[in-house]
């Protein structure tokens, strides 16, 4: 046996405790209610298991009453385990075909200074163009064309270089300029490349 | 740099800055003294600076002269701060010229010049090879008739898997194009309007902190409410130590030399600072093109391949005309033992 006095203690601590409990079940039951109905817990009882009602139902509110017996309530105690409503919920459950999502570094160096001296030839002294700043293959650099024109202008720069230290590459613009050529001037009302 | 002096009656720390101002001052400048400021004792106490700093009293009026006057329309007035205390100094107003800022916010503008400033440098380098490009391929698979199965004729087909891709994208693609100069001018002055039309442009006299220690510059910006992106431009591309070393060191705070403000870097950063030069040489600049009788040209790329080609280094030691000793050379020239037999041996 218990001393009195322990056994009073924990008497109180049990109803302290319980009332705990019982506070944490409300707020849980109610927020498992408000969350989402699917894979819902056994306490959950907000699914309507009587027939839902339908706007006929409604509009007969007013007429008067039926004499004949009303159907009983339809699948008494039976839980819906799946959503009826509305999209279906991902319940926490991450979305795996995708990477997680990384903020980019908007101020890196390059993007910080981005755009810079690309109107030198307005406020600078009026001898560098901002076409002379930019990078890339040299043979592309502030040109704009279609594939046939890049590929003649690639040749046209650096064809004896491909030819000699590049074969193979050479080959393939070669071959695809014949190609090109042909589809441009013959074919290109039938099909649209570029 | 001068002392400061403290002023009793209002609560602003007072820098006399007319040293400051007059290594600045231009034919475009001109000082007015304007009402006394000062109490009798930051007076006493000023004693220590010397007689210059006795005749500036602030505010001092900074007045500037426009080669185009307009009658249209009116000089907007922005403050001239100082960027010695964190609360600054108002030194004076500056007036600015309305057909630089205050122009007609066009926003279509604005959007033309960043998408041609993203697109103009843009090379796509994607590269899908064809069918053609591909190894194999030449055979037919099966024949035509007879098998039970569909026709095909190559195993490179886009049909197949492991064929290759129907109008991919093909090799580096430049989207390189030239926006008209009249437009892009209008983007500037048009993104200074709006800079100056929502208080984020600030004019100060130079961009000097006192330390290069990078809270100062951030606190600066917070008492002032520069927001978390400053943009600082000077005249020239040497700027002064501590806000080189302060600005490395924070993200978002940059710093420009005038010829390379654009419409992106305006936009991105959420206040512009201009120092007075630099103020005097965009404005001088954009009024410049803005009054030009200059047709646009289109832009004709004159590159050639042989601006690029590489030629074998020539020896030019040759073709130099020999005043003096090479350098190379000069440890066998300052030999003792080189002059003893010369007659033109060096007194010393």
């Amino acid at each position: 046996m218990l001393p009195s006095r322990l056994s009073s203690m924990m008497s109180t601590t049990w109803a302290f405790s319980r009332s705990k409990c019982l506070t944490f079940l409300s707020r849980s039951s109610s927020s498992s209610s408000s969350g989402s109905g699917y894979g819902a817990s056994k306490s959950d009882h907000s699914l309507a298991t009587y027939k839902l009602e339908s706007q006929e139902d409604k509009a007969s509110a007013y007429a008067s009453p039926s004499p004949y017996k009303n159907p009983g309530p339809r699948r008494y105690g039976y839980q819906t385990k799946y959503k009826t409503q509305g999209v279906l919920p991902r319940n926490e459950r991450p979305v795996r075909s995708l990477d997680p999502y990384k903020a980019k570094n908007r101020w890196t160096k390059d993007r910080a200074l981005f755009g810079q001296n690309d109107y030198i030839d307005i406020l600078g002294d009026g001898d560098v163009h901002p076409a002379d700043l930019l990078t890339g293959p040299k043979w592309l650099i502030a040109f704009k064309g279609n594939e046939l024109e890049r590929l003649t202008r690639k040749m046209e720069w650096e064809g004896p270089r491909l030819k000699t230290f590049y074969p193979s590459e050479w080959n393939r613009v070669d071959k695809r300029i014949r190609y090109l050529t042909r589809l441009y001037n013959n074919k290109r009302h039938k099909r649209s490349a570029d | 740099m001068s002392l400061p002096a403290a002023c009793n009656n209002c609560s602003n720390l007072f820098k006399t800055l007319e040293s400051v101002l007059f290594k600045r001052s231009t034919a475009l400048l001109s000082v007015h003294k304007c009402i006394k400021h000062y109490s009798s004792e930051a007076e006493e106490k000023s004693d220590v600076i010397g007689d210059e700093s006795k005749e500036a009293k602030l505010p001092l009026k900074v007045s500037r002269e426009s080669k185009f006057p307009v009658k249209h329309s009116h000089t907007r007035l922005a403050w001239l701060e100082s960027m010695d205390t964190l609360e600054g100094q108002k030194l004076g107003m500056v007036d600015l010229h309305p057909d630089v800022f205050a122009t007609y916010p066009r926003i279509d503008v604005l959007a033309q010049n960043v998408k041609w400033q993203k697109l103009y440098r843009h090379i796509d380098y994607t590269f899908e090879p064809s069918r053609a490009e591909l190894r194999g391929g030449g055979r037919k698979p099966w024949p035509q008739k007879g098998m039970g199965k569909a026709r095909h004729g190559s195993i490179r087909s886009p049909l197949w898997r492991g064929g290759a891709t129907a109008l991919g994208p093909r090799g580096p693609t430049n989207y390189f194009y030239m926006l008209p100069k009249h437009y892009r001018a209008l983007g500037l002055r048009v993104a200074l309007t709006c800079k100056y039309a929502q208080n984020d442009l600030v004019i100060v006299d130079s961009l000097d902190i006192p330390t290069s220690d990078p809270e100062f510059l951030t606190d600066l910006a917070d008492v002032r409410f520069w927001g978390y992106s400053v943009l600082f431009v000077d005249d020239t591309d040497f700027m002064p130590e501590n806000t080189a070393l302060a600005t490395s060191q924070i993200t978002g705070f940059n710093l420009m030399p005038a010829y390379g403000l654009n419409v992106h870097s305006m936009l991105k950063h959420e206040t512009l600072v201009l120092t007075l030069a630099a103020l005097d040489k965009i404005e001088g600049k954009l009024l410049e093109e803005l009054h030009s009788t200059e047709r646009n040209t289109k832009f004709v790329n004159t590159l050639k391949p042989e601006d690029f080609r590489k030629e074998p280094k020539k020896d030019y030691t040759m073709y130099k005309k020999f005043t003096q000793p090479l350098e190379y050379n000069r440890n066998f020239y300052d030999q003792a033992t080189f002059y003893e037999d010369s007659e033109d041996q060096p007194e010393s």
